[in-house]
């Protein structure tokens, strides 16, 4: 009993515990000689590495300055982003979600800093439907309105292809929809399971969306999106009903709904897949698999694709360098900081074209540039955007679709539901 | 001294789990024992199981991983996954903050259970029962209906995202379990000894502070272990109320890191046995302590 | 309370003669800084959490009162309902699969192991049966979602590799599972619990009553039928409110392994008032669902604890 270890314990604690009041007494209030700056992106991304750069540009031109910054995660700014931006702890400028759940909810709250301004004083050139992504109107509707963030890259849905897998099978690139469905007969028929799908996440949502927007066009895309007139709800009955035949005919593996997007991406890497439907956020790490041959071709058929401009650079209402943050803003824009960005694999927004040194970079960074010019349709931006909370209903519904606990209308009238009871009233 | 010989009664009111001692010499083994010695013995080993997972692909390269999967035995051990995390996220600093939470944490709320259980147990004020009863109401709601109010409160008083602030929440949350278990164990602490201090001229402090203090020392030792183990896998509040890197806890560090977007097996893996590493070692240090303590709650 | 209860039939009436009541008013001030800390800490956000469930509100901006409409929503809302019918199921994995199976382990180990084989070895097994409890959470789940990856989990590996492929499961993915599974990291996790307890409580059990059994012959399942469960009554009293209470709170584990998913075959309360708050922003609707749940849990607390008191006096009566 005498010396027991945790009477040690306790004195260190003691002692550390009188330290640490002691520090945390000591805040420091808006320190004009720094600059708060959030982002979550890990450090072996692309967009890290530029945007790292951009710090060193700052602090380069602001001697005297220094920059702190802070690494969160996606899930921390997700469910405590609002209560940092109401509170008197929040940065200069950090990363935020951009979509009306999000950044529409703290923008009509009032807690991000108008940027429309600023922007029109300092000549930024946000004049591209990527930058919409920052537009949020007086209900927190993104795509109009006032200017609340701004976007340094963009991202697009396709469909990642094993070359080697291909060629072994036989199988052209498919141009239509019946092409592409004769593909994924092609390897079924072989034995071979052709998509690599994790519908435990994202991926089962953005094939779900991608089927429907097979039968959607500009119209019904801002009904869905923006609430201009009734979404066509058949669209996305066709695309059920697809997704369900495709689990059927094997072109989708039954067990995918235990799948997070992580291992099918990997998957899909390591060789296993020969097509993965999925975003421009893997093509650092599909450039980077040294085994096969990769490509990347649009969903075949469709005129409008999933994608936007990236998430958004955000100046809260109560940051206490707003000036050094602008210039921060600005710095991320220039083309230096762009090029290097698509120089990496990423999707740059503001890249000079041709800028990219590796395949992949031109590869995908030419095909966003396209979509976003809009002559042979666009951006889609992604299925859950319009209505809050709707990215759990679709997952639920697209996980029971596909693991056949509920029928193709009967997971379309869920998707309904829950769009129309979020649906803003005004 | 006096402190030793007073000490038994105390330890009468936490039962101990000494090793029984009642047969000293061996029964038969026989075939029947070793089968039963089997059966638990694989049952231990299907509970460490996941352990011995974390570890096999911890020191496992990502390009091993993603052609042999999770179960395969590393081909090389390549610790930089584990170096990566553990300096990239500055998990030293984690480290310590999480050490100067739970360690706080365990010291006040000990302290709060002491002083409240000391009025409810031994003053026996009127409304014990109910205060006990309200006191209890800390444990049994759900962190859920408090964190949007905490936050608010938090925010307005200039606490929030600070360890104060977490501190103290957690430690009055905690308190409750230990009010409950010391006031019960007061309440059947030896009146002769509170009689004889008092006829010294003992006030209630001294009362407290000599008597009471030494002589509820294994059970304070039980509840502070379980304060620090509580708090420092706590997850839900100081994932809320701690967003600063500079103030993250361990567990959130570890928890945020499962974020699907962020989620890279191997790193996890590595994530993991940093996760694993302070729960082993608060686990050798605190076993005797925690073997009691556990029983504590089974107090009669 | 029960305990503080008895405590004081014992002890009470020798005291309450001699203490007057303003001898016992200065015992007041120890106990008001708990009491302040609950005020702040858990009755005026509790308070404030009843006042947010009587309004529609984003979390940020001003709540604007809408009367019972929130908790009107709530009794017509299928994700309510299934949400706490999870919760039975959770009970059975954390409260109940527990503490049966942590009653025969602690009797083998106690009756069995200890004294054939040496009480270290017992001594051993508790500890590996314990390690679970103490692993942060998120670790736990990350490892068990390893092991149940349909792909190249080690559960399916090792079915498949055994040639019994056919019964490798999506574990985590099916919908008329994945309850099942979590249900199973939660039995890994609580066992070693309620193992730790009833050891303890077994050591303080008289070893005569054993030799005696023997002597008479009984069998084993008979002296566990006989002695241990009969003296293990208050343990198992106390384990079940504990486990049962935090059975009702269960979130981390939930949002860890599944997310209430897949579709919502696994979404308990905590974690659907947990999306209301932070995923939906519907945080009225968020503190409805919360406060439901409190009064929920507070219920099954008071009427386990009151049953937990009928027992064990009927119990000491019925010894004596």
């Amino acid at each position: 009993m005498r010396k027991h270890p945790l009477r040690l314990a306790t004195a260190v604690a003691a002692a550390l515990a009188l330290v640490m009041i002691g520090c945390s007494s000591g805040g420091d209030p808006g320190d004009p000689d720094t600059l708060k700056v959030w982002w979550w992106e890990t450090d072996d991304s692309a967009l890290s590495a530029a945007w790292k750069q951009a710090v060193s540009i700052f602090e380069e031109e602001h001697p005297g300055v220094t920059v702190e910054q802070e690494l969160k995660t996606y899930e921390q700014v997700q469910q405590s982003g609002r209560l940092i931006l109401d509170s008197d702890d929040t940065p200069d400028v950090l990363e935020y979600l951009k979509g009306n759940a999000t950044a529409g909810v703290v923008a009509r709250a009032g807690l991000l800093t108008d940027l429309t301004d600023v922007a029109a004083t300092r000549g930024w050139k946000l004049d591209n439907t990527a930058q919409d992504v920052g537009l949020y109107d007086d209900n927190g509707l993104m795509g109009s309105g006032k200017r609340y963030g701004i976007t340094n890259y963009g991202e697009y849905v396709g469909v990642w292809y094993n070359q080697d897998l291909f060629a072994q099978h036989g199988v052209q690139v498919p141009t239509t929809l019946a092409e592409f469905e004769n593909a994924l007969k092609a390897f079924a028929d072989k034995g071979v399971t052709p998509l690599a799908l994790g519908s435990a996440d994202y991926p089962g949502p953005h094939l779900l969306y991608s089927l429907a927007l097979a039968h959607m066009d500009e119209r019904s895309l801002a009904a869905y999106q923006r609430f201009e007139g009734e979404p066509d709800w058949s669209a996305w009955e066709k695309a059920a009903a697809a997704m369900r035949r495709w689990v059927d005919e094997e072109y989708i593996g039954a067990d995918s709904t235990g799948i997070p997007a992580q291992d099918a991406g990997n998957a899909f890497i390591a060789g296993q897949y020969p097509m993965f439907v999925s975003g421009t956020w893997w093509s650092g790490q599909i450039a980077e698999q040294p085994t096969f041959k990769t490509g990347q071709f649009l969903f075949p058929g469709n005129e409008l694709h999933l994608g936007s401009g990236g998430n958004l650079w955000v100046v809260p209402a109560k940051a206490k360098n707003k000036d050094l943050a602008y210039d921060f803003l600005e710095i991320t824009q220039r083309p230096e900081v762009q090029n290097f960005l698509a120089d990496r694999g990423g999707v740059p927004v503001a890249a000079e074209p041709g800028s990219a040194s590796s395949a992949m970079g031109l590869l995908v960074g030419d095909r966003f540039t396209e979509l976003l010019s809009g002559d042979e349709g666009g951006l889609a931006w992604y299925p859950d955007w319009p209505v809050a909370g709707l990215n759990d209903v679709l997952l639920a519904n697209t996980t029971d679709l596909v693991g056949g606990d509920a029928s193709p209308q009967q997971v379309v009238e869920a998707i309904k539901a829950a769009y129309d009871a979020g649906k803003p009233s005004a | 001294m006096a402190v030793d010989s007073l000490e038994k009664p105390a330890v009468t009111v936490t039962p101990r789990s000494a090793p029984p001692v009642r047969r000293v010499k061996r029964r038969k083994r026989g075939a029947g024992g070793w089968v039963v010695l089997a059966l638990v013995a694989g049952i231990g080993l299907l509970m460490l199981f996941p352990f011995w997972i974390a570890i096999i692909n911890a020191f496992k390269p990502a390009p091993d991983y993603i052609a042999n999967g999770p179960v395969s035995l590393p081909t090389e051990l390549d610790f930089s996954a584990l170096v990566d995390f553990w300096v990239g996220v500055d998990f030293n600093r984690k480290l310590l903050n999480s050490v100067v939470i739970s360690g706080s944490v365990a010291l006040i709320a000990v302290t709060l259970s002491l002083l409240s259980a000391f009025a409810i147990g031994i003053g026996r004020i009127r409304g014990r029962v109910w205060i006990l009863a309200l006191f209890m109401l800390a444990f049994t709601i759900p962190q859920e209906a408090l964190v949007y109010p905490l936050f608010v409160l938090t925010r307005d008083l200039g606490l929030y995202d600070t360890t104060t602030g977490v501190v103290i929440i957690l430690a009055v949350l905690q308190s409750a379990f230990g009010t409950y278990m010391l006031s019960s164990v007061l309440g059947t602490f030896p009146p002769e000894v509170l009689e004889a201090a008092r006829l010294d001229g003992a006030t209630r402090f001294q009362v407290l502070r000599l008597v009471v203090l030494p002589l509820t020392r294994p059970t304070t030792a039980v509840l502070m272990t379980f304060f620090f183990i509580w708090t420092w896998n706590d997850f839900f509040l100081p994932l809320v109320l701690l967003p600063s890197a500079d103030n993250q806890t361990v567990s959130v560090a570890l928890g945020a890191l499962s974020g699907q977007y962020t989620s890279d097996p191997t790193a996890l893996a590595a994530v993991s046995l940093a996760g694993i590493l302070p729960a082993l070692v608060f686990f050798l240090l605190f076993q005797r302590t925690l073997m009691r303590g556990v029983n504590l709650g089974a107090v009669k | 309370m029960s305990t503080s209860n008895t405590a004081t039939r014992t002890t009470a009436p020798r005291r309450t003669r001699k203490g007057t009541s303003e001898r016992r008013a200065g015992y007041w001030w120890y106990v008001l800084p708990g009491a302040i800390g609950f005020l702040a800490v858990v009755a005026v956000p509790f308070g404030m959490n009843l006042w947010y469930s009587l309004t529609s509100f984003r979390g940020v901006g001003d709540p604007v009162f809408i009367g019972f409409e929130n908790y009107q929503r709530l009794l017509g809302d299928p994700l309510f309902w299934a949400s706490f019918r999870h919760s039975v199921a959770f009970i059975v994995a954390m409260a109940i699969l527990p503490t049966a199976l942590g009653v025969v382990i602690a009797a083998v180990l106690f009756n069995h192991i200890s004294p054939k084989f040496g009480s270290k070895v017992a001594s051993f097994l508790r500890a590996t049966y314990y390690l679970p409890q103490i692993l942060p959470i998120a670790v736990a789940g990350v490892l068990w979602k390893w092991m149940y990856q349909p792909q190249y989990g080690i559960i399916n590996t090792t079915l498949r590799d055994l040639g019994l492929g056919g019964l490798a499961q999506n574990w985590l993915g099916d919908s008329d599972l994945a309850i099942y599974a979590v249900m199973n990291v939660l039995v890994w996790l609580q066992i070693g619990y309620t193992v730790v307890v009833f050891m303890a409580g077994l050591s303080r059990v008289d070893p005569a009553l054993y030799e005696a059994a023997e002597l008479d012959g009984a069998t084993w399942w008979q002296q566990f039928r006989a002695i241990t469960l009969n003296q293990l009554r208050p343990e198992i009293a106390v384990v079940l409110i504990t486990t049962s209470v935090a059975a009702l709170k269960v979130f981390a584990p939930i949002f860890v392994l599944t997310r209430g998913g897949p579709g919502t075959s696994t979404i308990v309360p905590a974690y659907f008032s947990f999306s209301n708050f932070f995923t939906t922003t519907k945080v009225g609707y968020g503190a409805a669902v919360a406060s439901v749940l409190a009064l929920m849990i507070s219920v099954v607390a008071v009427a386990l604890l009151r049953y937990q008191t009928r027992n064990s006096e009927g119990f000491e009566d019925g010894r004596r």
